[in-house]
């Protein structure tokens, strides 16, 4: 039954966060995590007596309900009293699938636990690895749920002795992860084991759970389960041990206190100063510091508008409060401030830090945004992604007429999903979706048709990357006036920089002072470790080694735009570049500001750019995808010769029980038909997953067909263009 | 041997051209005119195309600044063409590098000199030449792009008790050049960035329109009255005095209208 409470109630247990948890569900695809959370919302939603009038079914959105799997990360706040103490617990329910992977680590950011749903069948895989690996990278505490116990009884008939078996070695593998990927702190003390109470398991479908503690005070024995479900009696099951009563005390008691938790993990998630006002002020979760959130999700609701979500770390945020939009660089006045009641949002008018506030009004929030009353806050830049977009699939209107709404429709999409970048191919007049696999694509393609949208797809295409091997030569970049001239020089970026980059350790909003440690301890000169100019998402540095250039000021916002419009497009076939060095080595600029704008400059950057990048043993990179197959015996020279026959590799076999755990790698560019395949091959038997694992050099004799194929799609001569192409 | 002669077309139309730019003009092969250095409004090329007895080619930025080689210089290298330029030759950057190429080419060179908006706007103000720091011009400001040299250009000979002479941008695509208040509200919201009182609405400035007609228009304010001054001409331009010799104050009363109060 929903829990009926007044948003007035409510909002006075969540001042004391002592009562307040903020938790997540993360697990492989299909383990149950959306099955999870419904069972606990009819069980213990809240529900405030105004909606409980309205329509009380739960509003799916139809794509996923037909494709069985969670797109979105949901809010949603259970109820539930412990003695006669009432707790109200935030709960983010994410996708599974890798595709999303950058929506699960964004909900991270706002939780402190987070439950890790894992398949009695099918046991710890590849995306358990992934999203247990990002919530200790986030110090969000994983305790363990081992849902559908139900099949292991119905399906695959095991005895009460093997269902312990089972058990037993998915909390060994789970705390092998926590072993592998924790920090040294957290260790030992993260672990989870039975006696101690954080590890439950149970059927979502069928709504029953237990713990340990439950096991031993009820009395149920394994043999009763199994008994309960052979005379089919799972109703009297569900009474003496409901679902939502072996989970939700799980959650009070090892998902760690807001404030408590803020103590360690904002030094870890945020990289500003921490012992700067801003930060002892999140430390300390401290009301009377400034207002940060982090925002972790945005929807644009038809009615309510933009929807920000997020973690208040510090202060307190009220209806209309003017807050500051870092990343959008822009100001906005909160036109409402609500909470999560169950799954509906309700007004609250004001909420304090520790809880998870719905903002409405911020127009340019976007998710991984951070919201403050204090301007000059370091933002919880970057978001840690795993993963980056690797295809793009063409979108047109079938009717011209629906241009604009396409546009607008594209617009909203990559609000709510920042990981789908947008964008429009000025000589075809395409727009382009790029995502993180095929499946990300095909659900944002179905939405883009479900909105009344009749639209022609292409194939998917693979998206590369360009780089280079060796340092280049410097080469002069004239303006078009030939009033300027820019001298730039393109070398390899060091893995760790990159690494660095993609976690986002270091970002444009890294201080310098310790940006530049960083990279001097990396090995870097001085001089360039001190002048950079800026660090892009895509894992490229610009800095400046010049000294005393007249009037780089005025043209450094140009240079640093024709940098910004280079990586986006690099010289071999317009593809994205990564992992480059560009330093600027020499600047000659025009007394007259009227010569030396971006019209100039920023040609003549790019000319030494590509110049200098093509002097510099150029790659292309392809992205590679980590496979994980589970398979019985039987099939497993099947499925090695599906993965050596799309110039795969097989890193490791290992026999577990009856099953065989085949892990390999393809190239992304040969996994299209990957699931016919594996499905034609196992007779449907293999359980796999892929993720992105790398970027690797395109074989060389690949990469001439390669490249000729990308220019001609771009409307590109077919041969990359020559150093003497941009010299004179 | 061909020849490549640079031709001063002056500030107003296609009458400030000099007697012997018209003779060298007409003796030439062929005849080019760019106009995106300046604008000249007032200038017809069919009024110029009558005077000269033979068509004129107007070139485009690209041609002069990209394709010149294909173009301009290759006739040139081939037989006598004639450019008319806006004012006078080589002020504009564009020109000395065209003139270079052309002379490592081989090409021989020539520069009719015409009136230059250097000369005319401090003469026309009454200001005395020698007595200017450096000249700037007021870009189009862009999101992208509002540099603050033109303001800092103002402070510097300001401080050294110089005039400034600013030139404004035009856009020769567009056909639009900037006036006198906009040049003017670019400086002052700079001044509200970096409050170095070098462009307050209290400050005396002079705008200046239509200078090489007839009727140019001087007008010597305070930056709060030029803001609301109406200028008909373009291009404009705009004068900051520095310290004046008692001859230079007596000539802007005179010349450009400045009321008294605007000198304290
Ligand atoms: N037999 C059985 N099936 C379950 C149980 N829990 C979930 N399922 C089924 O497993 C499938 C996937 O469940 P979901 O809850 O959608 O899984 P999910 O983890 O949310 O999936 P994604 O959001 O797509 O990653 C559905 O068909 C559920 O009905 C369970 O306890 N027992
Ligand atoms: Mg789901």
């Amino acid at each position: 039954m929903p829990k009926f409470k007044t948003t007035g109630e409510i909002t006075k247990i969540v001042q004391n966060l002592e009562q307040v948890r903020n938790a997540g569900i993360i697990a492989h695809v299909d383990h149950g995590k959306t099955t999870l959370t419904d069972s606990l919302l009819s069980a213990a939603g809240l529900l405030s007596p105004s909606v409980a009038g309205q329509a009380l079914a739960l509003d799916y959105l139809e794509e996923e309900q037909k494709r069985q799997m969670t797109i979105k990360a949901a809010n949603i706040s259970l109820y539930y009293e412990i003695g006669d103490r009432p707790y109200v617990i935030n709960l983010i329910d994410t996708p599974g699938h890798v595709d999303f992977t950058g929506r699960v680590t964004r909900s991270l950011r706002a939780i402190d636990g987070c439950m890790v749903v894992v398949d009695a069948v099918e046991e710890v895989m590849v995306q358990t690895e992934t999203v247990t690996r990002q919530s200790l990278e986030e110090r969000v505490r994983p305790i363990l749920f081992i849902n559908k116990i139900d099949r292991l009884i119905k399906e695959l008939r095991l005895t009460p002795a093997q269902v312990q078996e089972k058990l037993t070695r998915i909390i060994r593998d789970f705390n092998n992860l926590i072993e592998i990927y924790a920090e040294p702190e957290y260790k030992d003390r993260w672990k989870v084991n039975l006696a101690a109470g954080n590890i439950a398991f149970g059927s979502a479908k069928d709504r029953w759970g237990l713990t340990l503690q439950m096991v031993q005070e009820r009395g149920i024995k394994f043999s009763d389960i199994v008994e309960y479900y052979q005379q089919e009696r799972v109703g009297e099951l569900v009474k003496i041990a409901p679902l939502h009563e072996a989970v939700l005390p799980m959650l009070i008691n090892h998902v760690p206190l807001p404030h408590v938790a803020q103590k360690y993990r904002i030094p870890k998630i945020w990289k500003g100063d921490p012992d700067s006002e801003v930060g002892q002020a999140m430390i300390n979760c401290d009301r009377d510091g400034p207002a940060v959130m982090c925002v972790t999700n945005v929807v644009v609701d038809p009615q309510a508008g933009v929807v920000a979500t997020g973690r208040l770390f510090s202060g307190v945020l009220n209806t209309g409060d003017v807050v500051h939009l870092v990343g959008a660089k822009s100001d906005y006045r909160i036109q409402q401030v609500c909470i999560y009641m169950g799954q509906f949002r309700e007004v609250v008018g004001s909420l304090p830090c520790g809880n998870i506030p719905a903002l409405l009004g911020l127009e340019k929030a976007k998710a991984g945004e951070t919201v403050s009353t204090f301007k000059d806050v370091v933002p919880f830049e970057g978001l840690q992604y795993i993963s980056e977009p690797v295809v793009t699939v063409a979108v047109e209107p079938k009717h011209s007429k629906d241009l604009p709404r396409l546009v607008d429709f594209l617009r909203k999409l990559s609000i709510e999903d920042p990981n789908l970048v947008t964008k429009i191919n000025e000589e075809t007049g395409e727009y382009l979706i790029s995502g993180m696999g095929q499946l990300h694509l095909e659900i944002a393609t179905t939405w883009i048709q479900k909105a009344g949208l009749d639209i022609i797809t292409s194939q998917p295409i693979i998206l590369y990357r360009e780089s280079v091997r060796e340092k280049g030569q410097v080469y002069e970049g004239k303006s078009p006036n030939k009033h300027n001239r820019i001298f730039v020089q393109v070398e390899p970026l060091q893995t760790e920089v990159i690494e660095l980059i993609k976690k986002g350790e270091i970002s444009d909003y890294t201080d310098k002072h310790r940006m530049a440690k960083t990279l001097r301890d990396l090995g870097w000169d001085p001089d360039e470790a001190k002048g950079v100019w800026r660090v892009d998402e895509h894992g490229n540095i610009l800095t400046d080694v010049t000294k005393g250039i007249q009037r780089l000021d005025v043209v450094k916002d140009s240079i640093i735009s024709a940098f910004n419009w280079t990586m986006e497009e690099g010289p071999i076939a317009h593809e994205i570049v990564r992992g480059v060095k560009v330093s600027l080595q020499d600047a000659q600029i025009h007394e007259d500001p009227v010569h030396t704008g971006p019209a100039q400059i920023m040609p003549a950057t790019r000319r030494s750019l590509y110049a200098s990048f093509l002097s510099a043993d150029p790659v292309l990179l392809e992205p590679i995808l980590k496979v994980t197959v589970k398979v019985p015996s039987e099939h497993v020279g099947n499925v090695t010769k599906i993965i050596a026959g799309r110039r795969g590799r097989i890193l490791s076999m290992e026999q577990k029980e009856y099953l065989m755990y085949v892990v390999g790698e393809i190239p992304a560019s040969e996994t299209f038909d990957l699931s016919e395949a594996m499905r034609g091959s196992t007779a449907g038997r293999a359980f796999w997953g892929t993720e992105f694992s790398r970027w690797e050099n395109v074989p060389s004799s690949l990469i001439g067909q390669i490249i000729r194929n990308i220019r001609k799609r771009k409307g590109l001569p077919p041969e990359p263009p020559k150093v003497s192409d941009f010299i004179e | 041997m061909g020849k490549l002669t640079f031709i001063g077309l002056g500030l107003h139309d296609e009458k400030s051209l000099s007697l012997l730019g018209l003779e060298k003009a007409k003796a030439a092969d062929r005849v080019y005119a760019e106009f995106y250095t300046n604008l000249m409004p007032k200038l017809s090329i069919k009024a110029l195309e009558n005077l000269l007895a033979k068509p004129v080619t107007v070139l485009s930025r690209g041609d002069l600044e990209e394709r010149a080689e294909e173009g301009i210089l290759r006739q040139a290298s081939e037989g006598e063409v004639a450019l008319l330029v806006p004012g006078d030759p080589l002020v504009a950057t564009t020109h000395i590098d065209l003139r270079l190429r052309a002379e490592r080419a081989g090409i021989e060179t020539e520069v009719l000199n015409g009136v230059s908006i250097y000369s005319a706007a401090p003469a026309a103000a009454g200001l005395q030449v020698y007595k200017f720091g450096k000249t700037v011009t007021v870009p189009f400001p862009t999101p992208f792009y509002k540099p603050e040299t033109p303001y800092e250009v103002v402070v510097e000979n300001s401080r050294r008790g110089l005039h400034t002479l600013v030139l404004l941008d035009v856009d020769s695509e567009k056909g639009r050049c900037m006036t006198v208040r906009e040049g003017l509200e670019y400086l002052l919201e700079v001044e509200e960035k970096r409050k170095e009182g070098a462009v307050t609405p209290r400050r005396l400035a002079v705008g200046l329109a239509g200078l090489g007609s007839l009727k140019p228009e001087v007008k010597g304010n305070r930056v709060e009255r030029l803001l609301e001054t109406v200028f008909e001409e373009l291009p404009q331009c705009i004068i900051f005095p520095g310290k004046l010799h008692f001859m230079e104050a007596e000539a802007l009363k005179v010349f450009a209208g400045t009321p008294e109060e605007a000198f304290r």
